[in-house]
């Protein structure tokens, strides 16, 4: 048997998913991204393939994707635009719309009706409406990252966040805050603003059912919510959402390593 | 990729002046007697006046420098070259400039032409060549003609030459083989076998056209032109595009090197299209009505209104012409009259069944990352 890996190295997070000719998932490793690279994207395969229980030398394909795609001793680099749709594909077939909310960048993906890419578009010069947004303004609240989202379900009125700086942002939470702002109105208002931005750019796409979120911000109730109530449409999310960009890498070095082979 | 001799030395030249242009400007006028260099921005100006008064046009190009002084003149809205530009002019880099002649090409333009008129007229004269927007009117030309005399009197009066209708005529041939030469080179570069010369490379050349004496830089254009089969250099792999929307500035060498890195191949593209879009002029009769109708002859540009020619016709064409399989809008940041027609432009080229992607840009901006990715991305769409 031969396995195929595909890494996914984001900002904050690195991602391997290793699947065997038929496609189906084996195993799977996140460790976080730091400041080497490429020291993050051989540990993480490492990792996945002492979980898989399997021999290095049985990996026939490693594909690379994400910001740091090229710092990975890969046999190739492929976008996470691509990946990303090809996971998404893998997870539910009826996709025709991927929203990736990723470290420090959005992306929004239109799909074909033959699983191909046909439109993209991406936030890249702004941390505004991405996790890094998030990650701050959890901080700035004094609210674990992973309990903002549902945190902000249980808000009854929430606070309105005008500024997409992230900085400019961050000294709004604060002013709320110190006007004595209960903390649930506030991470809502967060998600809303995040959530009115994300849909701008999804629009400019064009939506179209089915839609599925990607990446590690899909977790993230609060976010789901405030997305579904701004386009009036609901998301496919998988339990693996965070491993879709590796997950496709690795479909792509399996299709790419099988059609080769034939 | 292989370079030829012919190439090899076109490069090297034309490398060191866009290296450094104003030792360029500094040098030629040391070696030529009463030579008087012309600053302007790098979209269409009538060089044949400035030729005709022994003179030197000297595209402004701005850098990736930081603008802490200018931006107490110029709002930061307004575009990178507009800022770098007036930094130099502030800090004493176009010091070696006798005159400046902005295009009214934007808000933007006549906005610094007025800021400099004021704060460096004791450096050099700054004018403004008043180019008609509408093309199709038949006062168009004759409205030009009696502006290019206009002109051509500032600045010989600012020289303290007189402005002669007899030094025009072969101001205009020499113009007339620099656009002819730099769109044979462009013809030349995107044929197949041929096509493989780098943006980067194909940018540097046709950048330095705008800095070079016509008669330095022409003769090594027409050498490697002369001998094309010997100096090919080979075809590059990638998917073929069009590159579109530049405007008068260019990203900084690592971004346009992003194209090819990202498995795109550039085979048609608008660098500089302002600079060599022009008709021939016509060498007999007045010579600044042979200007204007060049002018009003030329391609369809953002700012410019035909009525016969239409802009996405005339893309689309050329898009079909080389057989590219997308475009590319690479749009400076802030530039009003190409973000006016971007939008545009898209839509036609999405009727056409033709796939596109808008990357936007800042001189100096040193956010390639997400740039190679979308350019990435692109080209494995269209593959």
């Amino acid at each position: 048997m031969t396995y195929f890996a595909g890494v996914d190295i984001g900002s904050l997070a690195t991602k391997c998913v290793v699947v065997d000719e038929a496609g189906e998932i084996v195993s799977s490793a996140i460790v976080a991204t730091g400041a080497r690279v490429s020291v993050a994207a051989e540990s993480v395969v490492a990792e996945a393939i002492r979980s898989g229980g399997f021999e290095p030398a049985r990996i026939g394909c490693t594909v690379a994707t994400g910001y740091g795609r090229k710092r990975a001793h890969a046999d190739r680099q492929v976008t996470e635009i691509t990946c990303h749709a090809r996971g998404a594909i893998h997870f539910f077939p009826g996709t025709r719309t991927v929203l990736d909310i990723g470290g420090q960048d959005t992306k929004a993906i239109r799909i074909g009706a033959n699983g191909e890419v046909t439109n993209f578009a991406m936030n890249d010069k702004c941390a505004a409406g991405t996790g890094r947004f998030l990650e701050v303004m959890a901080r700035a609240l004094e609210v674990d990252l992973d309990e903002l989202g549902p945190l902000s379900m249980q808000s009854t009125a929430p606070q309105t966040i005008s500024s997409f700086c992230t900085v400019f942002g961050e000294s709004e939470v604060i002013s709320h805050v110190a006007n004595g702002a209960v903390i649930a109105d506030i991470a809502r208002g967060l998600h809303e603003a995040i959530s009115h931005r994300v849909a701008g750019l999804i629009k400019r796409v064009g939506v179209e059912a089915q839609l599925t979120m990607s990446g590690g911000v899909s977790r993230n109730i609060g976010m789901r919510s405030a997305l579904e109530q701004s386009l009036g449409a609901s998301f496919n999310v998988h339990p693996d959402a965070q491993l879709i960009g590796a997950l496709g890498a690795a479909l792509i070095g399996r299709d790419r390593f099988l059609n080769d082979r034939q | 990729m292989t370079k030829g001799k012919h190439y090899g030395r076109l490069l090297a030249a034309c490398q060191k002046v866009t290296d450094d242009p104003m030792a360029y400007v500094a040098s030629w006028k040391a070696r030529t007697p009463q030579g008087r260099a012309v600053g302007f921005f790098a979209t269409y100006v009538p060089t044949e006046i400035i030729y005709a008064l022994g003179g030197l046009p000297v595209g402004l190009w701005g850098g990736s420098i930081s603008t802490g002084s200018a931006n107490a003149y110029i709002q930061q809205f307004t575009c990178s070259i507009v800022r770098s530009t007036t930094e130099y002019a502030l800090d004493g880099t176009l010091d070696r400039l006798d005159a400046v002649l902005f295009p009214p090409i934007c808000d933007s333009a006549k906005l610094v032409a007025s800021i400099w008129n004021f704060n460096f007229a004791d450096k050099f004269l700054v004018d403004m060549a008043n180019l008609p927007e509408r093309l199709d009117s038949k006062g168009s030309a004759p409205y030009l003609a009696a502006e290019l005399r206009r002109v051509h009197a500032a600045l010989a009066a600012r020289f303290g030459v007189a402005a002669s209708e007899d030094e025009v005529r072969p101001a205009i041939v020499l113009a007339n083989r620099l656009r002819q030469a730099q769109q044979a080179y462009c013809v030349w570069r995107s044929q197949p076998g041929t096509c493989g010369t780098n943006l980067v490379e194909a940018a540097t050349i046709l950048k330095a056209g705008t800095i070079m004496h016509a008669s330095e830089y022409v003769p090594l254009l027409e050498e490697l032109l002369g001998q094309p089969d010997q100096d090919a250099p080979k075809q590059s792999p990638g998917v073929p595009v069009a590159l579109t929307g530049l405007a008068c500035q260019l990203p900084h060498a690592d971004f346009l090197a992003l194209f090819e890195s990202s498995g795109l191949r550039v085979v048609e593209d608008d660098l500089f299209l302002g600079m060599r879009a022009a008709a021939p002029a016509a060498v007999a009769g007045d010579p600044y009505r042979a200007i204007a109708e060049s002018f009003v002859d030329s391609a369809a540009m953002a700012m410019r209104h035909h009525g016969r020619i239409q802009r996405h016709e005339q893309l689309l064409d050329r898009i079909r012409q080389r057989g590219a399989k997308g475009a590319v809008f690479l749009v400076p940041k802030f530039c009003e009259p190409e973000w006016f027609d971007v939008r545009y432009l898209q839509e036609q080229t999405k009727k056409a069944s033709i796939p596109s992607i808008i990357i936007d840009f800042e001189e100096g901006s040193g956010m390639t990352g997400p740039v190679q990715t979308r350019l990435e991305a692109f080209a494995e769409t269209i593959a």
